[in-house]
């Protein structure tokens, strides 16, 4: 019940008894009053009659008695007059037919009035000549009775209305504060916060509205007290603290982000660089002059990687690792000598010629997934060669059988998708608690002309490649919403962030939402955190698309790129999914664990529960329990199966 | 009887009582040894009464006096509705038929059974006839004490 109703009842009921306590005593007393009047008015009748029939019958006529009776009762007051003679005999008798008053019967049962009979002798001379009696009729008394009783409780409506009118305004000017208090709160419990600017006059309010600020204010620094923190521990992890690059993990945690998703697959070549003399160097500037050197040549080293799609980072002390993701092996190695060149160039104007020795070593990818460890492998084996062979810049190749055949995956995906041969699978996520299914992942499985399955990972790089992305989602959205069981089960789907950019895309998806609003309350839409990063805003307008439809925004692989927790603020996802290679070294890297607990925690704070890929043994599972994780996803749940099931 | 109430010294309520017109029960009017007209009318109308007369036969009665051309107060006495009256009067201890007081022109008469009309079971109200009311509640006070 509103505050607004409350009061609305008990002004209701002060007037209610109100009311009837004043008509009761506004009633009495004119009951009383009037009772009174009839019976005086009987009276003045009875004498004044007697008076003037005594004169008259002084003439002895009889006849006369009626004459003077009639204009008295023809006044309508009266219900009867008699004129009885001395001897008994009834001489003239006066009666009023009933008749209806201007008043309802039962007020008149309610609020009786004795219509009273007075009497008076009636004399001529010193004779008897008998009496007259004379009886009111009450009509006129209930008539004003009931007239006055209908306006008091007019009166007192209009009143009563008024009160209420008046009520419902200032409840309103004085109940405003609150309306914005509480869409204050529910900002809050939303994560936004927001301080109210209004000074409401009541006391009590404007103490809440106070209230109500300074909690907004402590939580929100709080929690940015608690993403700082976390992000310096990124930093620490991931940054090597002289050159401001990635050190070996950040590069790893990248590399393996950017290419375990389903968007890419590295085909290029991985390469290192000693700076073989670093040592030397060191000893003859001094450690200070040293890291601006070293600032300077990494930077240097940084752009040509850049330049080729790719990036740097310090590997270990002198060594540093290179990824040129748009090289093969011949345009690396054209580029490794040119860079080698250049750093020799930058030593010798630092007065440093003698210590110009730098290796580089690179290996070309192979296959389709090529993994990180692989490469650096490779990577290692060549600038081992290197150095041994005092060749200045060893590329290994990809064996050459990798790439024979003629490359026609690209036309094979695109037919695939044009001809809609989409299979979809399933992969559940599971309660850390006690492995109750979550959610279901819906992943996407394209068959090739003669029936073969390829995975996203196969075939992805083609999607993106070829601006398919969208189509690509269309098609599985349109495939899930249309094949989805009835029931209580929960589904993510994968989108592509460059889906997101098409505003076409959006309302397309806000139509096909809206047509079930039950089934859209059930979904939930994943982007990988690399695509979120490379367009923040176009993903929060997708987000906020999607929640408008009744559907949550979730973000897959998080927790690699340095700005990942300013995301769980500025998107509130429903739900992240921490990156596998994240997650692969909270088993064995402390820094790791720490940063992983720090950003669980944030998350929690902001109530947004994180799940963990890839848990396929108990090793890992014990490890992501420790750090507070809600849930998990991977091969030691269950590994995807067609979906929808039976 | 008529006589002996009528040696009641004769005064003005104005004097006696302080009042214009105050009606006295027959207790105060010999107390205070002072009566007018009313207060004659009604002391011989109680006497008469607790005598055992019927009080139909006995009218308190406003006339006029012509001798002194001023209202007056006399006690009828009717042997029968239809007879003529006997006159008690405090200006003349003789009583006689009003066929032999031309000097009285009546004008009202009642009485108890009047004044006490019967009104659907209710006792008369206060208003009728305030003096009367005013004057029995006294009377009732009175036979109490």
């Amino acid at each position: 019940m509103t505050v607004g109703r409350l009061l609305a009842v008990a002004i209701s009921a002060t007037f209610l008894l109100a009311l009837v306590g004043v008509e009761a005593i506004i009633l009495r007393s004119a009951q009383g009053h009037l009772q009174r009047q009839l019976e005086s008015l009987s009276q003045d009748a009875a004498t004044s009659l007697g008076l003037s029939l005594g004169v008259l019958l002084r003439g002895g006529d009889p006849a006369l008695a009626e004459t003077v009776i009639n204009p008295a009762f023809d006044r309508g007051h009266y219900e009867r007059i008699e004129y009885v003679s001395a001897s008994g005999e009834r001489i003239v008798s006066r009666q009023l037919r009933a008749r209806e008053g201007n008043y309802p019967e039962w007020f008149a049962r309610a609020l009786h009035l004795h219509a009273p009979t007075a009497e008076s002798f009636v004399s001529a001379g010193w004779q008897q000549a008998g009496r007259v009696r004379v009886t009111v009729h009450p009509r006129f008394a209930y008539e004003q009775l009931w007239g006055t009783a209908r306006d008091t409780v007019i009166l007192l409506m209009l009143v009563y209305a008024a009160a209420l009118l008046v009520l419902q305004l200032v409840l309103r000017s004085v109940l405003r504060p609150l309306k914005a208090v509480e869409q204050a709160a529910q900002a809050i419990s939303a994560r936004r916060f927001v301080t109210l600017g209004l000074r409401p006059r009541t006391r009590e309010l404007a103490r809440v509205v106070e209230a109500m600020n300074s909690l907004s204010l402590k939580v929100s620094e709080a929690l940015d007290a608690e993403a700082r923190r976390a992000e310096r521990l990124q930093v620490a992890a991931y940054q090597d603290p002289v050159t401001g690059l990635p050190n070996a993990l950040g590069f790893s945690a990248r590399f393996e982000t950017r290419y375990e998703g389903e968007d890419e697959a590295f085909g290029g070549v991985l390469a290192l660089v000693d700076l073989a003399d670093l040592g030397g160097i060191n000893r003859e500037i001094g450690s200070e002059r040293c890291d601006d050197l070293l600032r300077t040549l990494l930077h240097e080293m940084d752009g040509t990687a850049v330049q080729a799609g790719g990036s740097a980072a310090r590997w270990a002390g002198a060594v540093t690792m290179l990824a040129l993701p748009q090289l093969r092996a011949g345009a690396a190695r054209e580029a490794l000598g040119t860079l080698r060149a250049r750093i020799q160039a930058l030593l010798g104007a630092a007065g440093l010629p003698g210590h110009a020795r730098v290796y580089c070593g690179g290996a070309e990818a192979a296959g389709e997934r090529p993994s990180l460890q692989g490469l650096v492998r490779g990577a290692q084996d060549a600038l081992r060669k290197a150095r041994e062979t005092a060749q200045a810049v060893v590329v290994l190749e990809a064996e050459q059988a990798a790439d024979a055949a003629p490359d026609d995956r690209p036309q094979v995906v695109r037919a695939a998708l044009a001809e809609r041969r989409l299979r979809l699978v399933g992969q559940a996520a599971y309660r850390m608690s006690d492995h109750r299914a979550l959610h279901t992942e819906v992943l996407v499985r394209l068959d090739d002309a003669a029936g073969q399955e390829m995975n996203a990972a196969r075939f992805m790089p083609f999607v993106i490649a070829q601006g398919l992305a969208e189509e690509l989602d269309r098609a599985v959205i349109d495939k899930v919403l249309r094949e989805a069981p009835r029931g209580e089960e929960r589904i993510s789907v994968n989108v592509s962030a460059r889906s997101t950019e098409q505003p076409a895309f959006i309302a397309w998806l806000a139509q096909q939402l809206a047509r079930d609003r039950a089934l859209a309350a059930r979904l939930a839409f994943e982007i990988p955190e690399h695509g979120v990063v490379r367009n923040v805003a176009a993903v929060a307008d997708f987000a906020e698309a999607v929640s408008r439809a009744g559907a949550a925004f979730a973000i897959d692989h998080f927790g690699v790129h340095r700005d990942c927790l300013a995301l769980l603020q500025r998107l509130h996802p429903a739900y992240i999914k921490l990156a596998g290679a994240k997650l692969r070294r909270i088993v064995t890297d402390a820094g790791a664990h720490y940063f992983a607990e720090s950003l669980v925690r944030t998350a929690r704070q902001l109530d947004i529960p994180v799940f963990a890929h890839h848990v396929e043994d108990e090793a890992t599972f014990q490890a992501i329990a420790s750090i507070g994780l809600s849930g998990y996803q991977g091969t030691l749940g269950g590994g995807p199966v067609p979906w929808p099931g039976r | 009887m008529n006589r002996l109430l009528n040696r009641v010294p004769f005064v003005d309520d104005a004097v006696h009582w302080g009042q214009e017109d105050y009606w006295a029960t027959p207790a105060e009017s010999i107390g205070s040894n002072g009566a007018d007209c009313e207060d004659f009318s009604i002391a011989k109308y109680f006497l008469l009464k607790e005598l055992g007369v019927p009080i139909a036969r006995l009218r308190l009665t406003y006339v006029k006096s012509l001798k002194l051309n001023q209202p007056h107060m006399v006690l009828a006495y009717y042997a029968s509705p239809n007879a003529e009256p006997l006159v008690l009067d405090n200006l003349e201890d003789l009583v006689r038929p009003a066929s032999q007081r031309r000097d009285l022109v009546p004008v009202y008469s009642f009485n108890d059974e009047e004044v006490w009309v019967e009104m659907r079971g209710r006792a008369g109200s206060p208003q009728q006839l305030r003096n009367w009311r005013a004057l029995m509640e006294r009377l009732d006070w009175e036979r109490r004490t």
